[in-house]
C-alpha cells in the first residue's frame, strides 16, 4: 500500500514537474532577472504554504470519482502518464491534467456512477476558461504597465528594479498558484491512502497530507536542478524572446488564472467548481495575448495547433487505456476467482464496446495522419533543401565553366602573341643579316669608285655611299628596336640576368639574349657584324663571366634563367 | 537581493556622464576657438580641462559598466547600454585627442579660414549636443528617441558640407600654403568632422535601442 502511494506520488509529481514547471519558468529564464541561486528558496517558500488553500480542489476530485483503492489509483496515473508519453511525441506543449481527466471518467464509466458527470463537465467549460481569460489578463496587464511606464517617464534602471520586484511576486505566486493547481492533484489521488501515511521523525510525526506535501516538495526541488532547470533555459531559448516586463505580465495572468480556478468561492460566481487547469495552455494563451497588442505572436502556429489538439485527444487516449487497464485486469481476477474491489458495477458493455471501438478507430487514424503527414513535410522540406542545393551546386559549376573558358581564351590569346611575337624577333634578326649584307655589297661598290676615272660615275657613287649611310643609321635603330623587344617579351629573365650578374657588358648582354633566342654562330656573327671566330671568342669570355664549368652548356644554363 | 542603493546611484552616474560629455562639447568649442584667434594660455587652460573630462567620463563609464554587470539587470538590454556608453566615451575622447593635436601640431591656419574652421566646430559639436538628449532618452522616453535624432542626421551632413568647402577652399584656393601645409589642414577638417560621424554612429544605435525597447 505504502509502495502504490510513494509510486502515485512520484509518477504524479515527476510528470507535473517535468511537463509543466520549465513552461511556467521559461519566461523567468528568458528574462535573466532572477539570479537563478535564489529560485529554490523561492520554490519552497511558493509551495510550501499552498498546502493549505489546496482543500477546495481535492473535495471537489473526491466526491467526483472513486479513489478509495490504492491499484485504482496506480493504474489511473499509470494509464495518464502513459497516454502523455505517447501525445508529447506529437506535441511537448500538454498537461497531464487531462490524461488525468480522461482516465477518472473512464473509471467512472467503468464503475457506472453517474454522480461525477456534473464535475466533468464543469471542469470542461473551465479548462475552456481559463486560456480565454489567462489570454485577456495578459493582454489588459501588458496595455496597463506599457500606459503606467509612458506615463511616469521613469528611468529604465528605476523600472527594471521595480521589474524584478514585480518578477520575484510573480513567480512566488505562479508557483504558489502551481502548487495548488497541481499539488492538489496529488493529494485528491492520494486522500484514500491518508491512514495508512505515518513518519515518525525526531520526536513527532509526519503524516497525512503534510507528509505527501514534503515528498511533492522535494521532489519538484530535486527536479528542478535536474531536468526543469535545463529545459527551462532549452524552451526560453526556443521559444521565447521576452523581456521582463512580458515575463511579469505572462506569470501574473498565468498565476491570476490557476488561482482563480483553485477557489470554490469564486468560481461559484460563475457556476462552477473548483478544479485544476493546464497552466500549459494558460501560459501559451498569455503569450498569445502580449503578441496580439505587439502585432506579433512569439509562438509557432504548428506548435499551437498541435497542443490544442492534444486537449482532446490526450483525455481520449487515456480514457481507453484505463478503460482497457480495468477491463483486462477484471477479467483476468474474475476467472481466477478473485474480487478486484471494483465489484457492485453493472456492465453495460454494448455501448461502452462500441465507443471504445470508435474511439481507438479515431485515434488510430489521427495518428497514423500525423505519422504521415509529420513525414510528408519532413520529407517535402528535405526534398526542397536538395533541389536547391542541386541548383546552387549547378549554379557554381556553370561559374567554374566560364571562368575556366575565360581563362583558356587569354592563355590562347597569349600564346598566339608571344607566337607573333617571337616571329617578329626571328624577323628582325633575319632582316639585320640582310642589312649586313647590303652593307658589305655597297663596300664593293666603293672599291669600285675607287677605281672609276668618269666624274659622272664618281657622283652617282657618292649619292650611292650617302644612302648607304643613311641604311647604316636606320640598321642601328633596328638593332636598338630588336633588344628593346626582347627584353620586353623576357622581362624576367633581363632582370634575373642583371640582378644575378651585374657586371656583364652591354655586348656581352645581346650576345646572352641572341643565345637564348636560339641563333647559330653564323647567325650571331652576321648580326653582331663580327666574325665567326670573334663570336666563339665573345661566347668564351661570357662563359667565364658566368662561372660555368667545362661541362656546363652555355645555351641551357640561359635558357635555364 | 535589489540593491536598491546602488541602482540609485548608478541612475545618478549616467546622468553625470552624459553631462561631462556636455560639458566637454563646450570645452572643446571654446579651445579651438581660442586656438585659432591665437589665445594660447586660453587654450592651455581649455586643454589641461579637457583632460579632466575626458578622465572623469572614463572613470564614470567603468563604474556604470561594473554596475551593470554586477547588479545582473537588464541582461537584454545590458550588451546595447554598455555599447552606448562605449560609443559616447568615445566621443569624449575625440574631443580631447584633437584639442590635444592641436597643441602638439600647431597646424598653420590661414587667418581666412578661421570663420570656417568655428563654423566646423560648432555643425560638428551640434550633431553631439543632440545625440546627448536622445541618449538620454533612452533611458526614460525611447519614444522620443526617433524625433531627437533627425537633428543628428542633419548636422552630420551640414559638418560634411562644411568640411569639404574647406577643403576645395584649401586645396583651389590658396596657392601659397604649401602642400605640406595643405595636407595639414586637411588633416584637421577630418578630425573634427570624426566627431559628427561618431554622433551619427551613435544616432544609429540608439535607434535600433529604441526599437529593441518597444519589442
Amino acid at each position: 500500500m505504502i509502495l502504490d502511494v510513494i509510486i502515485v506520488v512520484v509518477i504524479l509529481a515527476v510528470w507535473l514537474s517535468i511537463r509543466e514547471m520549465p513552461i511556467i519558468m521559461a519566461s523567468t529564464s528568458s528574462s535573466g532577472a532572477i539570479n537563478k541561486a535564489y529560485i529554490p528558496v523561492i520554490l519552497v517558500a511558493a509551495i510550501l504554504p499552498a498546502l493549505l488553500f489546496s482543500s477546495d480542489i481535492v473535495v471537489n476530485i473526491n466526491d467526483a470519482a472513486n479513489l478509495n483503492n490504492p491499484l485504482t489509483v496506480l493504474i489511473v496515473c499509470i494509464a495518464s502518464a502513459i497516454s502523455v508519453w505517447i501525445i508529447s511525441f506529437f506535441t511537448k506543449w500538454t498537461s497531464i491534467l487531462y490524461a488525468l481527466a480522461g482516465a477518472l471518467f473512464a473509471l467512472n464509466i467503468y464503475l457506472d456512477t453517474n454522480n461525477s458527470f456534473s464535475f466533468f463537465w464543469k471542469s470542461s467549460i473551465s479548462w475552456l476558461l481559463s486560456p480565454l481569460l489567462s489570454f485577456i489578463f495578459s493582454l489588459t496587464l501588458f496595455q496597463l504597465i506599457k500606459y503606467i511606464v509612458k506615463k511616469t517617464s521613469l528611468h529604465l534602471i528605476t523600472l527594471n528594479r521595480i521589474l524584478r520586484v514585480l518578477l520575484v511576486i510573480s513567480l512566488i505566486l505562479v508557483l504558489f498558484s502551481f502548487a495548488i493547481n497541481n499539488g492538489s492533484l496529488i493529494l485528491a489521488m492520494t486522500s484514500g491512502m491518508d491512514p495508512l501515511l505515518l513518519f515518525n521523525i525526531a520526536g513527532g510525526s509526519l503524516q497525512g497530507d503534510f507528509l505527501k506535501w514534503i515528498l511533492f516538495l522535494l521532489l519538484i526541488l530535486i527536479l528542478y536542478f535536474y531536468p526543469v532547470k535545463g529545459m527551462a533555459n532549452k524552451i526560453s531559448m526556443k521559444l521565447f524572446d521576452i523581456n521582463t516586463e512580458t515575463s511579469v505580465v505572462i506569470m501574473m495572468s498565468v498565476a491570476f488564472v490557476m488561482l482563480i480556478f483553485s477557489s470554490n468561492g469564486i468560481c461559484s460566481f460563475f457556476g462552477l467548481l473548483a478544479t485544476p487547469v493546464s497552466p500549459v495552455h494558460a501560459c501559451l494563451c498569455a503569450i498569445i495575448g502580449i503578441g496580439w497588442v505587439q502585432n506579433s505572436v512569439a509562438v509557432d502556429k504548428k506548435e499551437l495547433i498541435k497542443s490544442f489538439l492534444s486537449v482532446v485527444a490526450l483525455p481520449g487516449l487515456s480514457f481507453l487505456l484505463t478503460y482497457s487497464i480495468f477491463s483486462i485486469i477484471d477479467v483476468q481476477k474474475s476467472a481466477s476467482g478473485e474480487n478486484f474491489g471494483l465489484s457492485g458495477r453493472q456492465m453495460s458493455f454494448d455501448i461502452t464496446t462500441f465507443a471504445l471501438a470508435l474511439s481507438l478507430s479515431i485515434l488510430a487514424i489521427l495518428a497514423v495522419y500525423f505519422y504521415i503527414s509529420k513525414n510528408r513535410a519532413s520529407e517535402h522540406a528535405k526534398l526542397k533543401i536538395a533541389e536547391d542545393r542541386n541548383q546552387l551546386n549547378e549554379m557554381q559549376k556553370a561559374l567554374v565553366d566560364l571562368e575556366i573558358k575565360v581563362i583558356q581564351s587569354e592563355n590562347n590569346s597569349l600564346h598566339k602573341r608571344l607566337e607573333i611575337k617571337k616571329k617578329d624577333l626571328i624577323n628582325n634578326a633575319l632582316w639585320i643579316g640582310q642589312q649586313r649584307d647590303f652593307l658589305e655589297q655597297l663596300s664593293t661598290d666603293i672599291q669600285a669608285l675607287k677605281r672609276s676615272d668618269s666624274l659622272e660615275d664618281i657622283k652617282s657613287q657618292v649619292l650611292a655611299i650617302e644612302r648607304k649611310i643613311l641604311d647604316k643609321k636606320a640598321f642601328s635603330h633596328e638593332m636598338n628596336e630588336l633588344y628593346s623587344q626582347v627584353e620586353i617579351l623576357h622581362k624576367d629573365y633581363s632582370v634575373i640576368l642583371h640582378e644575378r650578374f651585374p657586371g656583364l657588358t652591354e655586348q656581352e648582354r645581346r650576345l646572352a639574349t641572341l643565345l637564348r633566342l636560339g641563333f647559330s654562330t653564323k647567325e650571331l656573327s652576321s648580326i653582331m657584324s663580327i666574325t665567326p671566330k670573334s663570336v666563339e671568342v665573345c661566347r668564351y669570355r661570357l662563359r667565364k663571366r658566368l662561372n660555368l664549368k667545362r661541362e656546363e652548356n652555355l645555351i641551357e644554363f640561359i635558357k635555364s634563367l | 537581493m535589489f540593491k536598491i542603493n546602488q541602482t540609485d546611484k548608478t541612475i545618478k552616474d549616467i546622468d553625470k556622464f552624459f553631462d561631462t560629455i556636455d560639458k566637454g562639447l563646450l570645452v572643446f568649442k571654446e579651445g579651438v576657438r581660442n586656438y585659432l584667434y591665437g589665445n594660447r594660455a586660453l587654450f592651455d587652460e581649455n586643454l589641461s580641462e579637457m583632460a579632466k573630462l575626458e578622465s572623469e567620463a572614463n572613470y564614470l563609464r567603468r563604474e556604470i559598466v561594473a554596475a551593470v554587470h554586477t547588479m545582473s539587470f537588464m541582461s537584454q538590454m545590458r550588451g546595447d547600454i554598455l555599447k552606448l556608453l562605449e560609443r559616447m566615451d568615445n566621443i569624449v575622447d575625440i574631443l580631447n585627442n584633437s584639442l590635444s593635436q592641436l597643441d602638439i601640431e600647431i597646424p598653420h591656419i590661414p587667418a581666412e579660414l578661421n570663420p570656417d574652421f568655428v563654423k566646423l566646430t560648432e555643425l560638428s559639436t551640434l550633431a553631439v549636443e543632440c545625440v546627448i538628449p536622445a541618449a538620454k532618452a533612452y533611458f526614460r522616453s525611447p519614444d522620443s528617441i526617433p524625433e531627437k535624432i533627425n537633428r543628428v542626421y542633419f548636422y552630420e551632413e551640414e559638418t560634411e558640407r562644411q568640411s569639404k568647402t574647406i577643403k576645395r577652399k584649401v586645396f583651389h584656393d590658396m596657392p601659397q600654403l604649401k602642400l605640406s601645409e595643405k595636407f595639414h589642414l586637411r588633416y584637421f577638417a577630418l578630425h573634427i568632422e570624426t566627431l559628427s560621424e561618431s554622433a551619427e554612429k551613435a544616432a544609429d544605435l540608439l535607434s535600433i535601442m529604441a526599437l529593441k525597447r518597444n519589442i
